[in-house]
């Protein structure tokens, strides 16, 4: 198999595969991050969902502790009655309109708890949303707050660190300015968030991924409040969607984290797999494809060789009995030339027919083979010392009697004397058939003209004739094997071969052969590479 | 000058040998390359023409021992392969020339007398063979006679006629001793023989052939150079 043929074939199959594999590759990996996307979307939405559940606890809470802020008695002994029946509520503080502390009063008579918790609201007293409530009530009482744009509120959540972490205060303001402040009691409100999250091994929408998912709950330090899911990440592993969530515990956060091997092998892996074995798969079909076709290609050649042998094989043959034929007529043109001539003439010219038609044979024959192997393996030059104008007179006075035949008058101009290197069959192939198409196409122009010269190395030989000449448009195509010129109707000898022998002769002798513009007829010039001879 | 000729095809032998013999060469043939080494060796010819394909030994093979044999004799390859011949004459085998097929007698007589142009500048020296007939240059190991700016090509026969002539100028030579002396002593030739070629030689070398300075005819006898 010829290299450049391989090298075609491994193209043809592994161009598109390459393309297959760069788009394949593209495909998924904005597959894969599109399947991401998709996945942080699910797991965000089932965040969310967990956190409508904590949300719906602390609204349930707001209800609760907004009923009992707004009832109840601010006196110290009602409070602490009321905190006595109030399991989730563990202190409650009281400021007036001024913001200033009005339960538990410092001073006055208060338990433990009650003055560590004086304590601990100091910083909620003093903050300035507090102030500002209590301002926005002097300025605009039940209208707006003190801030433009900021819808007033009369209750809302406080987070109040301390301790061991958030602490939640739900805060009330009277319509008679007064604040009521009601602190959760913190491990019961954690007990409870952890009773309504869902347990490790639950069932539902989200136990499908029990086993390589973990949810946690991670409170403002980034501490785990509360775990669930088999799934043991890595210390280092980061949360596939990281979720805040909503007040009052908004510095709270809900993480998801997925075991990566899994999130590998749900998709993206089988992804690739899938564009791997497609790539294979059509590797394969390629292939195949590839080979059928050269294999069809191959015996195409091979038949078209087997033509071409052919071909030869009987031109080959052809040629003993054609030198028998050409022989024995030579021999038998001597033998007429001694006897007198009025008892061979007739003979003479019948055996001249056939002389000239044995040569045209030849001379076809000799076309056909060197068009085959100029196909095959090109033309070797064998240069010897002659001289040009010798074999121009040699070549003509071989082609005299066809030329005499159609009564064509021969000029020759001589300028090429000098003994140079040239192929004689190279130079004799190339006149042969430049003068054949003046004797089979242009013979009503009664002229075949040639001129020789020689200048440096080049030699060149001008033959020209006063036939019909060349249309103009074909000037260049009648170089090319097998084309016709039209005019030269159907009937007309020859093969079409001659004048595209007599150019790739010529080129391969460091020369050319051209169409020449004329005033009639067709005019050809023949350029040769022929270097002086030493001897 | 004896020349070997080995081609299976029986009529392209026959006819080569009538061609040569008609040069004026002694000619040995053989039908296949055994009987071609046998005849070499027997008779040591001036130079061999061998046909590639033969039975028997084929023509490269004669050709290889040929040159084992004698390393200066001219071979010349007749075939219908140019390409082959072409690969192995200039690369392998060391011939000195070929004929490729179909040919005419012209070109086989062209390639010929060049070889034995050759073989006359291995055995002759330059200036050897010289001599003028009237205003013919006649140079024998050229095979050419030369008037003024004329070129004339000469067979050897031709050489040999004229050259006896010529050495006899003055004489009549009758039909048995131009025979004897130019044909040679084994050949019977018929009585037109002698004629028809003196009158195809008389075309190319006279002025006038009608007219004949060169080789005049002595009626009933033979030929006369008078110089």
């Amino acid at each position: 198999m010829a290299r450049r043929q391989v090298l075609l074939l491994i193209l043809i199959s592994t161009v598109p595969l390459a393309l297959l594999a760069v788009l394949g590759w593209r495909l998924a990996s904005d597959e894969e991050a599109h399947i991401r996307q998709r996945f942080q979307e699910i797991f965000r939405q089932q965040l969310h969902e967990t956190d409508g559940v904590i949300a719906t606890y602390f609204e349930d809470r707001e209800r609760e502790l907004l009923e009992l802020a707004r009832r109840v008695p601010l006196t110290p002994g009602s409070i602490r009655e009321r905190l006595r029946r109030e399991p989730r509520v563990e202190q409650i503080f009281v400021l007036d309109a001024e913001g200033r502390i009005k339960h538990p009063l410092p001073g006055s008579s208060l338990n433990t708890a009650e003055r560590r918790f004086l304590v601990q609201i100091t910083p909620v007293i003093n903050d300035r949303d507090f102030v500002r409530l209590a301002n926005a009530q002097n300025d605009a009482p039940g209208e707006s707050s003190g801030r433009e744009g900021e819808v007033q509120r009369t209750h809302d959540w406080y987070a109040l660190y301390w301790g061991r972490g958030v602490n939640l205060i739900f805060w009330h303001r009277r319509e008679s300015g007064e604040i009521v402040g009601v602190l959760l009691e913190r491990a019961r409100w954690m007990a409870d968030l952890i009773d309504i999250l869902p347990q490790t091994g639950m069932s539902g929408e989200l136990n499908r991924l029990d086993e390589k998912a973990r949810i946690r709950l991670v409170d403002s330090d980034g501490s785990v409040v509360y775990q669930w899911g088999r799934y043991e990440p890595p210390e280092d592993q980061l949360p596939f969607v990281d979720f805040s969530i909503s007040r009052p515990l908004s510095s709270w956060r809900l993480q998801y984290l997925v075991a990566e091997s899994w999130l590998a092998t749900a998709q993206p892996g089988s992804q690739y797999f899938n564009i791997l074995a497609g790539l294979v798969a059509g590797g394969v079909v390629l292939l195949l494809l590839a080979v059928v076709f050269y294999r069809e290609y191959a015996r195409e050649i091979a038949e078209a060789t087997q033509r071409v042998n052919f071909v030869n094989q009987v031109s080959h043959e052809l040629k003993t009995p054609l030198t028998n034929i050409r022989m024995y007529a030579d021999l038998l043109e001597r033998d007429l030339e001694g006897m007198p001539p009025e008892e061979t003439e007739s003979a003479t010219s019948r055996l001249g027919v056939i002389l000239s038609e044995s040569q045209r044979l030849s001379r076809l024959i000799t076309n056909v083979l060197t068009f085959a192997r100029q196909q095959r393996s090109g033309i070797s030059i064998r240069r010897s010392a002659a001289k040009i104008d010798d074999l121009i007179t040699a070549c003509l006075e071989r082609f005299a009697p066809p030329l005499r035949d159609k009564q064509i008058v021969v000029e020759f101009d001589a300028h090429a004397p000098q003994r140079v290197l040239v192929d004689v069959d190279v130079l004799e192939q190339i006149l042969v058939n430049l003068f054949s198409n003046v004797e089979k196409y242009a013979a009503a122009g009664k002229l075949l003209k040639i001129t020789s010269s020689q200048e440096g190395d080049r030699t060149t030989i001008v033959v020209e004739d006063r036939g019909p000449g060349i249309p103009a448009g074909q000037r260049e195509r009648i170089f090319e094997p097998f084309h016709r010129v039209s005019h030269a109707l159907e009937d007309s000898p020859g093969t079409g071969i001659g004048l595209s022998i007599a150019r790739d002769l010529a080129r391969n002798h460091g020369g050319d052969v051209v169409w020449e513009a004329a005033d009639q007829g067709a005019r050809f010039r023949v350029t040769l590479h022929t270097p002086r001879s030493e001897s | 000058m004896r020349v070997l000729v080995a081609e299976d095809d029986t009529l392209i032998r026959r006819a080569v040998v009538e061609v040569l013999a008609e040069e004026g060469y002694q000619v040995l043939q053989a039908s296949d390359g055994q009987t071609a080494l046998t005849l070499f060796h027997e008779h040591r010819p001036d130079f061999v023409c061998l046909d590639v394909m033969m039975p028997e030994v084929n023509g490269f093979d004669v050709c290889r021992k040929l040159r084992d044999a004698d390393a200066e004799v001219p071979i010349v390859f007749i075939s219908a392969k140019s390409e082959e011949v072409d690969k192995v004459v200039g690369l392998e085998l060391g011939a000195d020339d070929f004929i490729v097929k179909p040919f005419g007698v012209k070109e086989l007589v062209a390639r010929i007398r060049s070889i034995t142009r050759r073989c006359y500048r291995r055995s002759q020296s330059e200036n050897g063979g010289c001599f003028q007939m009237l205003d013919l240059d006649i140079n024998t190991s050229e095979l050419r006679g030369r008037r003024g700016d004329q070129v004339i090509e000469l067979s050897l026969r031709d050489v040999r006629l004229l050259q006896l002539l010529h050495d006899h100028r003055g004489e009549v030579l009758d039909r048995a001793t131009i025979f004897d002396r130019v044909w040679g002593e084994d050949y019977f030739p018929n009585s037109r023989t002698l004629d028809q070629h003196v009158s195809r030689l008389r075309k190319r070398i006279e002025i006038d052939p009608n007219n004949p300075m060169l080789i005049r005819t002595v009626h009933g006898v033979g030929y006369r150079y008078d110089g």
